[in-house]
């Protein structure tokens, strides 16, 4: 399986040159760069910086959300399977060894967990991931999606779904009875090594475990639209029953991190951010990854998205 | 009656305990290692007392916390039924007395009832609906939601089994409060009885342990959120304790049922949760874990003043 990386999320200069540098190490690898189309200096100089290598592709988007750019790129795609590469984060030769291994009907790859005592390889189901996701987190910057899947995911994702959802709507999705009945669970494969380093492991138990159980509540969410069918009823009961039992091991996890403070005799308070600290324009948690990250209300085509070249 | 911190209501508390009309009670009053005058004034009023009731008083050299005060009280006596009042609120006269027929009538093993609530009885008001009639509740009923106003702790009596069989709450899994658990576990026993008669005074004011349980004075969200947290918190020491009981006994349809119902309850309460810090986080705010503003005792401020 060939890999493509898009550089899909805003980020410094500095960083984007970095990022770009430690790619250029991975010769066999397709990449795209998405630059906001307000930036043309940044946009000529990383142009100028590609120019002549096939592998790199420049495109400006005019502040489109990211479920756009990436419904684009994957419109666009070379390799068999998409990875948005966080900030900072930089590829694992140890991961990519392994793609050759990995069958070509593959939608979905993800690594381990990067705690788990033994890696996870090989092929399995919605509700293996989740109880490995529930402890050490598995990191959703290490999800690569068959293009494809991506279109068709962008099309299919059902009203309502809060972010952060996308790794586990991804999952769900694919395996789902309401949209694909007739498939089989087992089309995702794992690696077990990661595809990626993160850049930072500085989220605490608290946030990480929070974002999990946030995960899961989106994905109650997505189960409110599973297939209703005879078929599909008996597949829902299970999966909710199943889900029921994630989610309460996931509340688990969160209170133990969040019992110690309250015991301790402190108040949990919200603070409000610091008035010279840059807003996030996401919640914090786990590296984002490839997905699609648009609503229902995704617009169309935004005609400001184009190659620079 | 559990006291800490009560220098300034507590002379309130023990007149009205001592003039229950039930004919011969033990009360046992313990302080959680009080840094006012509050057992001094519990001292006070019990040398003065002549009446039928026996008394018993301990002071606990720390402060260890409510939970471990009312194990404490607990201990110092052996009655099977215990009425549970604190050093901050005031019951009426009648309030052990209507207690006590109710439980030798319906065999329930806890009790709550109606109370008032302000921050002081001049002007207080029903905590529950008033429409609300007595009734048993069901453990079932009881799953499909968390903290309701007939689940008031300050109003509680109960057997002492539910804490032999169940055994003191852990801290480490639930911080604060038992309102939400308590119920359930007499559910689980002799069952679960509301008293909608108006028979005690639940004070509210800024030193109570109900005000360290959430972000009352945040945004809406920080409110939502962190109330939510205690909620879902409560609910699911709820559920681990059915799982507990059902594992010693063995499961019913009932307790089956129960089980559904908590798992359902919490995924809706996680989901509001989920809704409040999706919007906080979504704005840059942080979580963060700080020293409460406690109210001053009553020889800070004396001492502020002099100062």
């Amino acid at each position: 399986m060939n890999l493509e990386v898009l550089l899909l999320d805003d980020r410094s200069e500095e960083q984007l040159f970095v990022d770009l540098e430690r790619l250029a190490a991975y010769p066999a690898i397709p990449v795209q760069v998405w630059i906001p189309s307000r930036d043309e200096g940044l946009g000529e100089r990383v142009a100028r910086y590609c120019a002549g290598n096939t592998r790199f592709e420049v495109f400006a988007h005019g502040g489109a959300r990211r479920g756009q750019r990436l419904a684009h790129a994957a419109g666009r795609a070379r390799g068999d399977l998409l990875l948005a590469l966080p900030e900072g984060a930089t590829l694992d030769p140890r991961g990519l060894s392994e793609l050759a291994r990995v069958p070509r009907a593959t939608r979905f790859l993800a690594a381990a967990p990067r705690a788990a005592s033994a890696p996870l390889v090989g092929r399995f189901g919605l509700m293996e991931m989740l109880v490995e996701m529930l402890g050490p987190a598995l990191h959703g910057a290490s999800f690569a999606v068959a293009p494809a899947a991506l279109n068709e995911l962008g099309q299919r994702r059902p009203a309502g779904v809060l972010n952060p959802a996308e790794e586990l709507y991804k999952l769900s999705a694919l395996e789902l009875a309401p949209y694909f009945p007739e498939r089989s669970i087992g089309r995702e494969w794992a690696l077990g090594t990661p595809l990626v380093t993160p850049s930072s492991d500085s989220i605490d138990v608290e946030r990480a475990s929070a974002w999990r159980l946030q995960e899961l509540v989106a994905l109650a969410r997505v189960a409110e639209h599973w297939d209703t069918s005879e078929h599909g009823q008996r597949y829902r009961a299970e999966r909710l029953q199943q889900l029921g039992a994630a989610h309460v091991a996931a509340l688990r996890v969160w209170l133990d991190s969040r019992n110690p403070h309250v015991r301790a005799g402190l108040a949990p308070t919200w603070l409000a951010p610091r008035a010279e600290a840059p807003a996030r324009s996401e919640p914090r948690g786990p590296l984002p990854s490839a997905g699609p990250s648009a609503g229902p209300s995704m617009p169309r085509a935004d005609p400001s998205i184009g190659s620079t070249r | 009656m559990t006291t800490y911190r009560h220098e300034r209501f507590v002379g309130a508390a023990v007149e009205a305990a001592l003039a229950q009309t039930w004919p011969a009670l033990d009360i046992v009053i313990s302080d959680d290692g009080s840094d006012d005058r509050t057992f001094e004034c519990v001292a006070e009023l019990a040398a003065q007392y002549r009446g039928p009731h026996r008394l018993v008083l301990s002071r606990q050299g720390s402060n260890r916390g409510a939970s471990h005060n009312l194990m404490e009280t607990m201990r110092l006596t052996e009655a099977p039924f215990l009425v549970l009042t604190h050093g901050d609120d005031i019951s009426a006269p009648e309030r052990v007395q209507r207690v006590a027929e109710t439980w030798l009538a319906t065999g329930a093993s806890l009790i709550a009832h109606q109370a008032t609530s302000g921050p002081e009885p001049t002007n207080a008001r029903p905590i529950a609906p008033v429409e609300l009639p007595s009734g048993p509740i069901s453990l079932v009923e009881l799953s499909r939601t968390s903290w309701t106003p007939r689940m008031l702790g300050a109003s509680f009596s109960f057997e002492r089994r539910i804490f032999t069989e169940f055994g003191p709450l852990d801290r480490a899994r639930l911080p604060r409060g038992g309102d939400h658990v308590l119920p359930t576990r007499a559910a689980l026993l002799g069952g679960f009885y509301y008293l909608a008669e108006q028979l005690m005074f639940w004070r509210r004011h800024a030193g109570q342990m109900t005000q360290t349980t959430a972000d009352f004075g945040g945004s809406p969200a920080s409110h939502v959120e962190t109330w939510k947290a205690y909620d879902i918190n409560a609910l699911l020491y709820r559920l681990e304790e059915v799982r507990a009981f059902a594992g010693r006994h063995g499961s019913t349809a009932e307790i089956a049922e129960a089980e559904r119902t908590l798992v359902a309850t919490l995924m809706r309460s996680t989901r509001e949760w989920s809704e409040a810090r999706t919007v906080l986080e979504g704005a840059g705010h942080a979580l963060e874990f700080v020293a409460p503003r406690r109210a001053p005792a009553m020889t800070e401020i004396k001492r502020e003043v002099h100062a």
